[in-house]
């Protein structure tokens, strides 16, 4: 398997869900991974299961939506394990959904963009000195098909996502000859939100599937961690700038409108 | 990388059109472990003219092997320069020829890949397809209809756990070279302009993006376009091929 030996992780926001997938899957391919939420209070659970894998770990609770909790995080890899590789922003605070129309939809837009653009910005940021440090490093951020065909009354998520994307084509374009990459993933995965809206309802769980053309779901650490791992080894190496559908050809088929305003909201 | 990369062991691949990309493929997944068939030659068209013989070719492989659980499909031509207006109905049946190879190659492996429980196939593209480039509009034609099919083979062939991908590699090539050697200036200042700026090694550089997505790491990838070019599709240069018309 791709090997990670030698190689600190950071990922952000993998307190569960994909998150805690990605940090997983790395660190069972030898990486020594840094976790980090915004709570302490998750904090041990997630990380005495990655230390479980016989992984090096470590958890820092900060709010990467702020340009210091993106630095303090950072800097926990580097104190703690004496270098940073690779660098996953999957860090984002998901707002309610809004009708555009809705002047409350400009809060959701503040939340979003700085929890999840700025917070990647920030991050990547302070995270160059230490990749240059090791000469090169690898950086992965988190988009969504959800962005990518618009979904409504999101605009705030969705603006945000592909604001990551261009991101990472910018950051890829001026940081590639330092050896370092910045990709995106769209991933379509189960997280525990996800498996507890489908719960009391196999059959719509089921229906979902069978919509894949793979006729599954994607599973947060075998799959979405593993093509997070495909793009941080070294197999990955001339691979940058690159927008990257983990869904197993989901969105080959689009994405049904399907999101609803909550009962009262404006329209 | 450190420990051991063997991703494939026990798996086996079959590449159809070998040369510097194909082969440099090929190479990598024998070490990762795969067991590797070569058929055709990009060098010698005629061993990818006819489609049934590929086919053949590519069940006699795979059964050799005693299975397959990757195709890749490395046929483009190279190209025909010359401007639109005298790119012949014989240039463009020249070029998709090779797409019909593609389709024949992915059809007659695919009951090997069923058969092993599922399996990956990887269509070898080109930038040229998906940059529209002067003077080779049959190629740019053949060369994104790739994606189409690797899509529809993603739709069509998912249910049996196959993904089907298309790889745009910027690679090191002697064709590569060539150009360099009479556009020395041209191809430095191309390659400056890539965020990783240098031409892709064929092993390590498109072989590795290629094991990437035939590995485990490539399980829920499916009908997506990967670009081993070093970031060139994010910068955007790309060669114009009309400026090396002989």
């Amino acid at each position: 398997m791709s090997s990670l030996v030698g190689r600190v992780a950071l990922v952000t926001g993998s307190t569960q869900g994909l998150g805690e997938g990605i940090a997983r899957r790395l660190a069972r391919a030898g990486a020594r991974v840094v976790l980090n939420g915004r709570s302490a209070e998750k904090g041990p659970r997630v990380l005495e299961a990655v230390r479980a894998l016989g992984a090096d770990a470590e958890f820092v609770a900060a709010d990467v939506g702020t340009p210091d909790g993106a630095a303090a995080a950072v800097r926990t890899a580097v104190e703690r394990f004496g270098r940073l590789d690779i660098l996953v922003n999957n860090a984002q605070v998901v707002p309610p959904l809004f009708d555009s129309l809705d002047p409350a939809a400009d809060g959701a837009f503040d939340a979003a963009l700085r929890s999840g653009l700025n917070a990647s910005l920030w991050t990547c940021r302070a995270a160059v000195p230490a990749m240059r440090a090791v000469g090169g490093g690898r950086i992965v951020n988190l988009a969504s098909i959800n962005g990518a065909f618009g979904s409504r009354y999101g605009a705030a998520y969705n603006a945000t996502k592909e604001g990551i994307r261009g991101l990472t084509r910018t950051l890829a374009n001026e940081w590639g000859h330092w050896g370092i990459t910045v990709n995106v993933i769209l991933p379509s995965g189960v997280s525990p939100a996800y498996e507890a809206f489908y719960r009391d309802d196999p059959k719509k769980a089921d229906a979902v599937a069978k919509l894949n053309p793979l006729r599954r779901h994607g599973r947060a650490e075998d799959d979405i961690g593993a093509a997070v791992l495909g793009l941080v080894g070294d197999d990955a190496r001339f691979v940058t700038g690159q927008s990257l559908f983990v869904d197993g050809g989901s969105q080959l088929l689009g994405l049904p409108q399907l999101h609803s305003l909550p009962s009262g909201a404006a329209t | 990388m450190s420990g051991p990369e063997r991703e494939l062991d026990g798996r086996a691949a079959v590449v159809v059109g070998v040369d510097a990309i194909g082969e440099g493929i090929a190479r990598r997944f024998e070490r990762a472990g795969a067991r590797v068939a070569r058929v055709g030659a990009l060098q010698n068209p005629a061993t990818l003219d006819d489609p049934a013989a590929v086919a053949s070719a590519v069940d006699r492989a795979a059964t050799e092997l005693g299975g397959a659980y990757a195709l890749i499909v490395n046929v483009l031509p190279a190209p025909a320069i010359a401007p639109l207006e005298l790119q012949s109905d014989s240039v463009f049946e020249a070029a998709f020829a090779r797409v019909r190879i593609a389709a024949a190659a992915m059809r007659a492996a695919l009951p090997h890949l069923r058969a092993g429980g599922g399996g990956r196939i990887l269509l070898i593209g080109h930038r040229y397809g998906e940059g529209a480039n002067d003077g080779i509009a049959a190629y740019n034609a053949a060369a994104w209809s790739l994606r189409g099919l690797a899509r529809t083979a993603a739709v069509d062939w998912g249910q049996y756990q196959v993904t089907t991908n298309v790889l745009l590699p910027f690679a090191d090539t002697p064709e590569f070279r060539e150009y360099h050697v009479r556009k020395p200036a041209l191809l430095d200042l191309l390659v400056s302009q890539v965020p990783i700026p240098r031409a892709g090694d064929p092993e390590g550089d498109i072989g590795g993006a290629a094991l990437v997505l035939a590995g485990a790491t490539g399980a829920f990838v499916n009908g997506e376009v990967l670009h081993a070019d070093g970031g060139m599709h994010t910068a955007g240069p790309v060669l114009s091929p009309g400026k090396f018309r002989k």
